[in-house]
């Protein structure tokens, strides 16, 4: 049976998640979050990655239940910021704005849970993306078989760096 | 196969057990011409074939090696091993699975499958000495070992030859020296450590711990299909290469070879059947983990080598009107005087010299402190000592700080920085046997297959906090020594079991009436079976014991052959 695209509401591909329940508009928001985190630059970001993916996965299985509750929180508290500051959604803001207020936040200068939902989603979003197959394979190669080790080796030699399997 | 083939369930051997040391037993039997049965209570897991994960990369892993919050929630014991994670999981007992009695706290970490705990070992490998089969003779604990250095000493190279065991000649009498291939280099600031000890304490070493590493493969290896280890560093997955020993990878495949070996998985076993006309063991009774059908096997040898507390429990279930209290157990010792490593304390520090120098490449092992304490004489207010794991290396950050966010971050996370020299290490402590550490059958609890659970009640004493106190003591001295900052200890209070190392409760002795086994690690009262794995511990030392029960149980089947071919087992 064919579909007519109109049906087709949602227009994210979201993902199987047994504990955390999110609107399209809040994975959108989770997103631009974590592009605003590792933005694209001469390289790939987070959004184009599909980082926010593994950030999602990642608080939906390895996280508590409090945790899950106060990351669903923090995430909808991020959209009541920009309101307040730069009066639009979180993802209506210019980029620029999207930086100040994530920053703002990192640096604990709001109360509430947005401060252990960006605590939770910056390092989800680093470890998602420097363990992605494009930063492994491109930018931060892994080695899985090395094949040596050198226990005094010189540091201006040293052109890898070395992330766990 | 069904109970009315009688000649099919009868073999020339049969090993309980296809772990580290139960593959020794199969390889030597079967080598001698023997038609073998290894029994194993799990899965067949097949070299290369039944590693699902070995070659997966880093992001392949859906939780990038994190274990879910579920599976941890649902293993609380096995998920506090550091291999359980997403890339090993499946090598390990799931906690509900195979329940057990904890009279006292114990995380008793089990691998059920062909290979076993092997698979999963941190593949040290380092010798006893006559230092340490003379403890509890000298020191006044347990009984006197059977043997002596010299007795295994030939054994030990039988089995590193074949193993492969990567490590220097360092001359020191409290860790003989061994067939070793090339060690792997030591850090620069091991290296230094070592210097500094070596200038500041007469009888202080610091090594490059041996272990099971092919760094430069052999004939004998290339003919096990093995090859060098390319340092992945991912061993706990199992080895496309065989570049470290695991049992799947050695002496399974090597008695597979023969044409003499029948495997068997999904064995439960049940008990040793003894036949009290003939006055010895005639079989072993199977439990099909599967479909739960009872079935016997038969053989005039058998070598139980279930893993350590697993033999205690085959042993306390196989009664008889000659042995109501468990094979062999006629003095009620069997289950007693079991002891472990003391894993509990940790000490961390940096060292801001060497800023020139960083590692390059991965090593799959470390540098090693040999027992220092008592060696010679008794010199502490405790008895015996510890040895140490030491390991240094340079890592690499990336600033991640509060209100680094978008571009920045992202150039800090692409251009890492060098980080301090880090020094650790850990203790691995010899605990006294004592007749209160016990394992038994617990009255009423059974796991599915009908057989009595294990419980265990083991405990730390004040013994072991004195030690432990005086490592961290000794250790601070070394590393301020050294000139190390920012020195830090942890106690862990780990519960028992995490070490990975129970041992005893079938014990080594000369006289039957304070001992199980003989010096060939016979049932005294039992001939034909024999008991090689960690059951058969006197007294435990410091060194990682797998090497020893490797060693032990081909010497026991040697001397098992030669005794069932003169008829002496009969």
């Amino acid at each position: 049976m064919l579909l007519p695209s109109c049906v087709q509401q949602d227009k994210k591909v979201s993902i199987p998640l047994n504990n955390l329940k999110l609107s399209s508009e809040q994975e959108e928001l989770l997103e631009q979050i974590t592009e605003t985190i590792i933005p694209a630059t001469d390289t790939a970001g987070a959004k184009e990655l599909g980082t926010y993916h593994f950030v999602l996965t990642m608080v939906d299985d390895c996280s508590e239940k409090e945790q899950q509750e106060n990351f669903m929180k923090g995430l909808d508290e991020v959209n009541e910021l920009s309101k307040e500051k730069y009066n639009n959604a979180f993802i209506k803001c210019t980029p620029q704005q999207q930086l100040e207020l994530l920053t703002r936040i990192d640096k604990k200068e709001f109360d509430g849970k947005v401060n252990e939902f960006l605590k939770m989603t910056k390092g989800l979003t680093i470890r998602g993306y420097t363990k992605s197959k494009y930063v492994m394979s491109n930018l931060l190669v892994y080695e899985i078989a090395p094949a040596r080790f050198y226990g005094s080796f010189p540091v201006k030699d040293k052109t890898r760096f070395e992330q766990n399997g | 196969m069904g109970n009315n083939d009688l000649k099919g369930r009868t073999f020339d051997a049969i090993v309980i057990g296809a772990g580290m040391s139960g593959g020794w037993a199969a390889k030597e039997f079967c080598e001698k011409g023997l038609k073998t049965l290894v029994l194993e209570r799990g899965r067949d897991v097949k070299h290369i074939k039944d590693y699902p994960t070995t070659n997966k990369m880093p992001w392949e892993f859906e939780h990038r090696n994190q274990i879910p919050s579920k599976i941890k929630e649902e293993n609380p014991i096995a998920s506090k091993c550091y291999n359980f994670r997403e890339d090993a999981m499946h090598f390990f007992v799931k906690d509900a699975e195979h329940p057990y009695v904890q009279e006292k706290p114990f995380d008793w970490i089990r691998g059920y499958q062909v290979g076993g705990k092997s698979i999963l070992w941190a593949r040290q490998t380092q010798r006893w000495s006559d230092y340490d089969f003379e403890g509890p003779a000298r020191d006044g604990f347990a009984v006197d070992w059977p043997i002596r250095y010299k007795d295994i000493a030939p054994w030990y190279s039988y089995v590193e030859k074949f193993a492969g065991i990567s490590g220097n000649k360092d001359g020191l009498p409290q860790l003989p020296d061994g067939e070793f291939l090339p060690a792997l280099e030591l850090t620069a600031v091991e290296k230094y450590f070592q210097s500094v000890v070596k200038k500041n304490y007469k009888d202080r070493h610091v090594i490059y711990a041996r272990c099971a590493h092919l760094t430069q493969p052999q004939q004998i290896h290339l003919d096990q299909g093995r090859g060098k280890c390319l340092h992945r560093d991912l061993c706990q997955r199992g080895c496309p290469y065989g570049g470290y020993y695991n049992t799947n990878s050695t002496t399974i495949p090597w008695a597979a070879k023969t044409g003499n070996l029948s495997l068997r998985p999904f064995s439960v076993v049940h008990s040793i059947i003894y036949d009290d006309k003939k006055g010895q063991a005639t079989g072993v009774r199977v439990i099909d983990a599967n479909t739960k059908e009872v079935i016997d096997y038969f053989a005039p040898v058998i070598f139980l080598n279930a893993g350590a507390f697993n033999t205690n429990l085959v042993l306390l279930n196989s009664t008889s009107s000659r042995f109501p209290n468990g094979l062999g157990n006629d003095n009620g010792l069997l289950g007693k005087y079991v002891a472990f490593h003391n894993y509990r304390g940790r000490i961390s520090a940096e060292c801001e010299d060497f800023k020139d120098l960083t590692i390059d490449g991965r090593r799959p092992t470390s540098a090693y402190i040999p027992r220092f304490r008592n060696v010679f004489k008794q010199e502490t207010d405790f008895l015996r000592g510890y040895a140490a794991g030491f390991s240094s290396g340079r890592g690499m950050f990336q600033k991640t700080d509060d209100g680094i966010i978008g571009k920045e971050l992202k150039e800090n996370l692409l251009h890492p920085e060098h980080g301090s020299w880090y020094a650790g290490s850990h203790i691995m402590g010899e605990t006294i046997p004592k007749e209160s550490n016990y394992v038994g059958l617990d009255a009423s609890k059974k796991d599915d297959w009908g057989i009595p659970q294990l419980k265990i009640s083991i405990d730390y004493d004040d013994n072991d906090e004195k030690m432990l106190k005086d490592f961290f003591e000794q250790m601070t001295e070394m590393y301020t020594r050294a000139g190390f900052k920012n020195i830090k200890t942890t106690d862990s209070k780990q519960a028992p079991g995490l070490d990975i190392h129970e041992m005893g409760g079938a014990r080594m002795g000369n006289d039957p009436k304070t001992s199980l086994l003989n010096k060939w690690n016979q049932l005294h009262a039992c001939k034909n079976v024999f008991v090689a794995d960690g059951a058969c511990m006197t007294s435990t030392s410091t060194q990682n014991p797998s090497l020893t029960y490797m060693a032990l149980t081909a010497r026991a089947a040697d001397y098992a052959f030669t005794e069932l071919t003169k008829g002496n087992l009969v």
